[in-house]
């Protein structure tokens, strides 16, 4: 049986906790950066500085039960990079075998045989979006890709 | 049962309001990026990268002396900053403290720096681009080299290509980028191109 205090206690924290919801929603707070670890990352919220970008190509070789098997040559040059500190998390993420230098993606991702993949990441000092990364998979093309990097 | 579920609204009263140890980010002045194209011989892209850069310590007293340092000469021309280089080295050496001496592993005859072409190809709101840089595997450097990262020079005078941003003399390393390793095969080139940016937030 709840005493009387219980009670009291349990109504005071539940309006501290309204009061700190309805007043607290602009603000900064270990709560709102604890959420924040669990959003995709905005990238109009981060400067061009702190983020590193990376498109590669991808090639089919093999599709199995809706999996697709492609090559990609250079994306262990991606992922070991210094600043790109969640790389391993993206490798394990698309099934990367550092022998082969394959990955694997949803078939349903791949519209031609041969695709970008391009990858952003946040550096360690990109405050609230610090570490966050994304990838896209896009069809080929050579020169939207010389044309952006350029 | 009661009291545990007010602790819990507690713990929670307690995260909304502590203000989190991380600060915002601050929009840094004076940045660079390095954008970077690895191609076979007949263009097809193998990889492309934007990577910032680190601003050294040579290149900060380069910029404050130039820009406010009576006693120091100006440089004029194709002395200021107008060359990239590559380098093979371990990532730690692509910071702040990186210099024009910075010691270069990637063997061959040829030229580890060139002159950015004309040098800025653009100026525009407070934003400076260079041309982009070619560097041919095999001609620059010996095919399968690996290039780790950038230096940014100046100080170099009137030279279309030499062998490291110490030279001929009288050089700075501005800005380091740390580009991982990237091996360069065969015919394979690699182009940078270097774009700085004072743009402050209220600009």
């Amino acid at each position: 049986m709840a005493s009387r205090n219980d009670k009291y206690f349990v109504v005071g924290m539940a309006v501290l906790v309204v009061v700190a919801f309805v007043y607290m929603q602009d603000k900064e707070s270990l709560l709102t950066e604890f959420l924040n670890t669990l959003s995709p990352p905005n990238w109009d919220e981060v400067i061009p500085r702190d983020i590193v970008k990376s498109t590669i190509p991808v090639t089919l070789l093999e599709s199995n039960n809706g999996q697709c098997i492609v090559k990609a040559e250079l994306f262990h040059s991606i992922i070991d990079h210094a600043y790109f500190l969640k790389g391993e998390q993206l490798a394990e993420e698309l099934n990367f075998d550092r022998n082969l230098n394959t990955l694997m993606i949803p078939c349903e991702k791949l519209v031609t045989d041969k695709s970008e993949l391009t990858i952003w990441y946040a550096t360690e000092e990109a405050g609230k979006h610090a570490t966050k990364y994304q990838y896209w998979i896009n069809p080929w093309n050579n020169t939207s890709i010389k044309n952006i990097y350029n | 049962m009661l009291k545990i579920v007010g602790i819990g609204l507690l713990g929670l009263f307690a995260l909304m309001v502590i203000p989190p140890g991380v600060a915002d980010e601050v929009n840094p002045m004076f940045y660079g990026t390095a954008n970077v194209i690895l191609a076979d011989p007949v263009g097809n892209v193998l990889m492309a990268q934007t990577v910032h850069n680190l601003l050294t310590d040579q290149g900060e007293t380069f910029v404050i002396n130039q820009v406010f340092d009576t006693s120091t000469a100006a440089l004029t021309g194709q002395a200021r900053v107008n060359a990239i280089c590559i380098y093979e080295a371990l990532d730690s050496a692509f910071s702040e403290s990186a210099t024009d001496g910075l010691s270069n592993a990637l063997s061959g005859t040829g030229s580890s720096c060139h002159a950015a072409g004309s040098g800025l190809i653009g100026n525009t709101n407070q934003v400076a681009t260079t041309e982009g840089e070619i560097f041919v595997a095999g001609t620059d450097f010996d095919a399968g080299g690996t290039i780790s990262g950038i230096l940014i020079c100046g100080g170099n005078g009137a030279v279309a290509t030499f062998a490291a941003c110490s030279t001929p003399g009288g050089s700075v390393a501005l800005a380091a980028v740390n580009i991982n390793n990237v091996t360069v095969t065969g015919t394979d080139t690699i182009t940078i191109t270097y774009t700085f940016d004072i743009t402050t937030p209220s600009s």
